[in-house]
Parts: C-alpha cells; structure tokens; sequence
C-alpha cells in the first residue's frame, strides 16, 4: 500500500515553481506542435529529450508527459477545421469531426474534443496509478524467463497492430533490433558493426535515430508535399463548453468503455494512441443505437475515440515504468530518459525511488487539468496557430533537430547518425513500412538479448526452463499465440480466397 | 519515391545477407553456443526470409507496381530541389560546424532552405538571422551546450550575456 507521506513528498517535488513553469510550457509546445499537421505527439517527446537533457527527473518527465497528453488532443483540432488530423491519433475520427463542422457544429466537435480528452487522460492517470505499483510488486519476482518473454510479447504487439503488410512491419522490427545490437556486446566486448567508428561503441543513442526518423523524415516529406495547403474556415469559434455535460452524460457508457479499451491499449506493449482511438471508434459504431448517423457529424464516436486516445497515454506508461518495456513510440523515448536520469524503469524503482515514480504520475494528473483551460485557448488561437506559414516553420524544427542531436553527446556525429536516419525514415513511410515497429525493437533488443542470454546460461543451453515458472509459461504461450495470430490471419484469409476463387 | 516490393525484397535480403556474413566472423562464446554472432546471424536471416517474401510478391504483381514510382515532386524541379537541399543543409552542417561554427551554418543553411521555400530571400535572411540568435540563445546561453564555434571563435562574447 502506498503511504500518504510518499504521495505527499512527490507532490512536494511536482509542486516547485520551476516544475510547474516547465509543464506549462511543454504544454504550448505540445498544443503547438499537436495542432500542426504533420508534426506528431511522438516528434513533440523527441524534440523536447535535448532540452530535458539538462533538468532534474521530474520537470523532465513531466514535461514529456505534458507535451504528449496537449499533442494528442490538440491533434483535434485541425482534424475538425481542416479535415487534416494534427496526430495520426485524430486520424480515425477526423472525417467526422470535420462533418460536425461543415453543419455548423465545430463548437460541439472541439468542446468533446477537450473535454473526453481530459476525461479520458484522468481515467488514464488514476489507472496508471493503482494498477503500476500492484503490478511492480508481482514483477519483483520475475527473472530474465519472465522478462524475455515480456520484451518478445512487446515485439509481438508491436507488429500484431502495424499497418499494411505484416511482412514490411517485420522488417521493420528486424531493422530496429538489427541497430540495437550496435556496439559493443555485454557478454563478451566484443564490437560489433562499429566499422572503426569510436563513436559507436556505445551503441546508437536513441535521439539522433528518433529526431531522425520522425522530424527529419517529416521535414523530407514536407519539402516533397506539392498540394496546396487547406485553408480555415473564416467562421468565428463560439463557446466550446456549450452542451458538453449533457452529451458527456449522454454519452456515459460510450466514453467509459473508450476511457476502458484505451487504457489497455495503451498499456498493451507496442500499440498506442492511434490504435486505441481507431478501434473505439469503430466499438462506438457498432454498439451505437444509431449508427447510421456516424459519418454524418455525429458526437458520439469521437467523444469514444476522443477520450480513448488520451487514456492511451497513461496506460503505455503501465509497463514502461512498471517491466521498462515501452507500451508505445512515446514510452519508447521515455525509458530512455528514465535511463539518462537515473531512474532506470523496473518495479525497483516503486521501491527506491518512490517519490519520484509518483511525481510523475500527479503529473499526469496535473497535465490534464491544465488541458481544460490551455485547450480552451489553443482552440480560440486555432487561426492564428494554423496560420504560421509551414515554409519558415519547417526549417527552423530542422535546425533544432540539428542542434538537439548534437545537444545528447556534444558529437558531430550524432548529426551524420540524424541524417542517415532521416533518409531510412523516408524511404521507409514512401514504401509502406512502418517505423512505430523500428522504434520499439530499437528499446527493446538490448532487454531480448541479454535476458535470453542470462537465461541461457542459468539453463545450461536448454529451452524447457523458459516454460517451467509459471509465470514465464504463460507469458510464453501467450507471446507464442501472439506471433502465431499474423500467419494464422495470414492462411485463414489465403484459404478463403482460394475457396472464393475455386467457386 | 515507392519501389516495386521486388526492390526493396531484392535490398533487404542482400541486407540481410551481408549481416550473415559479417557475424560470422564474430567470436564464438565460451559455454553456451549463443554468442554475440547469434542474435544478428538470427536477424539476418529474418531479413533474408522476408526479402524473399517481398520478392514473391512484388514479382506477382508487377504489372500493377512500376519498378519505381518516383511520386508528383520528383518530376517538379522545385520539389526535387527542396528534398536535396534539406539533405544538402545537413551534409553541409557536418563537413563545415566545427570550421565555420554552428552561428554561420545555421544562418546559412535557414537563409537556403526558407528562401527556398518561401521564395522570398530578404524574408528569409531576416528570419534566418533571429532564429539563429534565438536557438543560440537558448542552447548555448541557457542549456550550455558547447555548440562549435569555429573560425567565429573570436566574436563568442557577443552573445555571452552572463
């Protein structure tokens, strides 16, 4: 049971001036870049690592956390009023919301849109709060069986929930594990794929390879994008709270079961904000006693997948503070902050560092209130925040990608590394491979090999210890099914055809 | 810029290939047949055996997918400009940072790109000075990171508001 005085002193730590002016500008940052097309919540977690390089563990955390949580809702917001999602985790309800708007409904659309938000990341918050010591309690007793298994479950996920081919998501997640084994070995020193370069014997830092796939890949694109921007509607934006307790009252079962599926989402190692909200979008619909009028501007998918997206966020932070394996490409960034900081994620930390475990968890708390009345005034400065022109924008964010890479390790070459990744990142989206399944395997390979390595050795060379805890058991048959589940999909759809087809 | 799946098959299975053959050469552990070699020989092999899937199916359905679809910017000289200058400015800031310094190629590289895409230089120099100071300011100045300074080592204190 957590003590009141632990509570009480991470409040304390969360409750410092210099804490609360950091989250409070991670927050315009995070509504900032949210509301920009193309520039995701997951960019806003990479640009901001640089400069939580040089603070204390909380304001750093909550800083992230904050930016992330504005991210995702401000994503709405062009979603309504351009019919352009501001984050991939608007995109499933973008159509809908701007629906809502050409009927002259944008005040509903946006007013759900904060509100389920804040909701929905509170539902998130407090589930991140009483379920994560729990279950560090129960992952003081796993070994390297458990946690091998746990860190091939989130391989698995991973590539259960990527987009398009299965194949190119495997590839992808290969590439990503392929740059982990970079430097040099633990077990044995010896180097590997450093090519003589000092520089990597340590590994690939992980914010060159992050700033490179997602901001300088997103900057490559833009400067290829040849359609003209959207323009805004000229309509002024009337009260955004009109209506809303009614609907979210309306609504209650919806956005509940959207808070529910959300947080396990998020909390489901590899799958994030933008697979929660896709997939309550489409529970909305189908439990909907009217579902004909989805697609039409109607409230009640987004206010599901409104408050799913943000629950998602406190629920990807479940295993990544609780096993250290992230639960999406945010969490991803995170762990490895928690590392630089010190606060190295595993359930030792509820016990060593519990002050600060929990300070960042209020800062969930806080991030979401503030979001109310920040979301209130992004929304009435939506014009003039979509009005910045993308030419002057788009180069200035090169230049602190440039400088945040080399910001980690103060080395050129951290640069090269951004450049290169920049390129991969490209070529990759161009061709339908995603990068959400690199990232992931980039955290976890290191966790995979050396636990597979450590259980090697305590098991002599023999597989049947990996399933003899009962713990690791389960999770092993359930890692297995999981990696089972794309080829099964794989032959049940093949078998279909060729019996379509034979008929 | 999207390839025919068989390209890209082709690509990552050569990838893989060349993966295999440089863990081979890795040293062997002592006890256990899982040295540092195992885990990239196991990748290598992954990406060999997806490339080939790839190749499978890019080759079925070659007739739909063109060997390479350049995509609309490539064939507008503007597009095809603005993709090698954003790659050019980072090339360039890695040869030149340390001898020139971070302030000159910042305030080149922002000048080229925004000229460039907002064809209008004069707003693109002014723009490309403020930032400049701006992100030295908070990096330099408030973050201390030691951004090189180069052949402007001389004029440092001009921003040294300390």
């Amino acid at each position: 049971m957590v003590q009141l005085e632990v509570i009480l002193t991470a409040l304390g730590l969360l409750l410092q001036p210099y804490t609360l002016t950091v989250m409070l500008a991670a927050a315009v940052f995070g509504l900032f870049v949210g509301s920009m097309p193309g520039l995701t919540a997951t960019m806003a977690t990479a640009l901001l690592v640089p400069v939580t390089f040089f603070m204390e563990p909380v304001p750093a955390i909550a800083a992230i956390v904050t930016a992330s949580a504005m991210a995702i809702f401000a994503g709405d917001i062009p979603g309504a009023l351009l019919r352009i999602p501001g984050t991939p985790a608007s995109a499933a309800y973008t159509d809908e919301a701007y629906a809502m708007t050409r009927k002259g409904e944008a005040e509903m659309a946006l007013g759900a849109g904060v509100t389920t938000s804040v909701y929905g990341g509170l539902f998130g918050s407090a589930a991140l709060m009483f379920a994560a010591p729990p279950l560090a309690e129960l992952a003081l007793k796993f070994s390297s069986y458990e946690y091998f298994w746990l860190s091939m479950l989130g391989l698995a996920c991973a590539l259960l929930v990527s987009p398009g081919s299965p194949v190119k998501g495997a590839i992808s997640l290969l590439f990503g594990l392929l740059l982990a084994t970079i430097g040099i070995d633990p077990m044995t020193g010896f180097s590997r794929f450093t090519f003589g370069y000092v520089q990597l014997l340590g590994g690939l830092s992980l914010v060159p390879v992050l700033v490179g796939m997602y901001a300088v890949a997103e900057i490559l694109r833009y400067a290829t994008t040849i359609d003209a921007p959207a323009t805004l509607p000229q309509k002024k934006i009337g009260n955004i709270f009109a209506g809303q307790w009614r609907m979210l009252w309306k609504y209650r079962w919806p956005v509940m079961r959207g808070n529910i599926t959300g947080t396990l989402i998020g909390a489901l190692p590899g799958a994030g904000a933008d697979v929660a909200a896709w997939i309550s979008y489409a529970t909305a619909k189908r439990f909907s006693k009217e579902p004909e009028k989805f697609g039409t501007g109607h409230v009640e998918g987004i206010a599901e997948a409104g408050a799913a997206n943000n629950s998602a966020l406190g629920g990807a932070y479940i295993p990544a503070t609780v096993f250290g394996i992230p639960g999406d490409s945010i969490t991803a960034i995170v762990i490895g902050v928690l590392y630089m900081k010190g606060m190295n994620p595993g359930p030792t930390i509820f016990i060593r560092n519990p002050e600060l475990i929990y300070a960042v968890f209020l800062s969930f708390f806080l991030a979401n209130l503030l979001m109310l009345p920040l979301g209130w005034t992004a929304i009435k400065a939506s014009k003039q925040i979509l009005s910045v022109p993308r030419h002057t924008l788009m180069p200035i964010i090169l230049m602190f990608c440039l400088v945040g890479s080399f910001a980690i390790d103060n080395v050129l070459f951290a640069v090269t590394v951004m450049l290169i990744m920049g390129i991969a990142g490209f070529l990759m989206e161009e061709n339908g491979i995603p990068i959400a399944p690199c990232v992931l395997a980039l955290v976890l390979g290191p966790l995979i090999e050396n636990n597979f390595i450590t259980s090697m050795m305590k098991a002599e060379g023999h597989l049947l210890p990996f399933f003899e805890r009962p713990i690791a058991g389960a999770l092993g048959v359930i890692t297995i099914l999981v990696w089972l589940t794309p080829l099964a999909l794989w032959l049940w759809r093949r078998s279909r055809w060729r019996a379509a087809a034979g008929a | 810029m999207k390839f025919n799946d068989a390209i890209i098959g082709i690509v990552v299975a050569l990838f893989g290939a060349a993966v295999i053959s440089q863990a081979w050469y890795f040293p062997k552990a002592q006890h256990i047949p899982y040295g540092p070699g195992f885990l990239p020989t196991l990748l290598g092999i992954g990406l060999v055996i997806c490339g080939g899937l790839l190749v499978i199916g890019g080759l079925t359905h070659r007739r739909e997918q063109p060997v390479l679809a350049l995509g609309a910017w490539a064939s507008s000289p503007r597009h095809a400009f603005g993709f090698l200058l954003v790659l050019a400015g980072l090339g360039f800031y890695v040869l030149f940072a340390d001898d020139i310094g971070h302030f000159a190629c910042s305030v080149i590289i922002l000048f080229a790109l925004i000229a460039h895409l907002s064809r209008r230089p004069l707003y693109a120099l002014a723009i490309a000075i403020v930032a400049s100071v701006a992100i030295q300011m908070f990096f330099v100045e408030i973050l201390l990171v030691p951004l090189p300074w180069g052949v402007l080592e001389p004029y440092s204190g001009w921003f040294n508001w300390r």
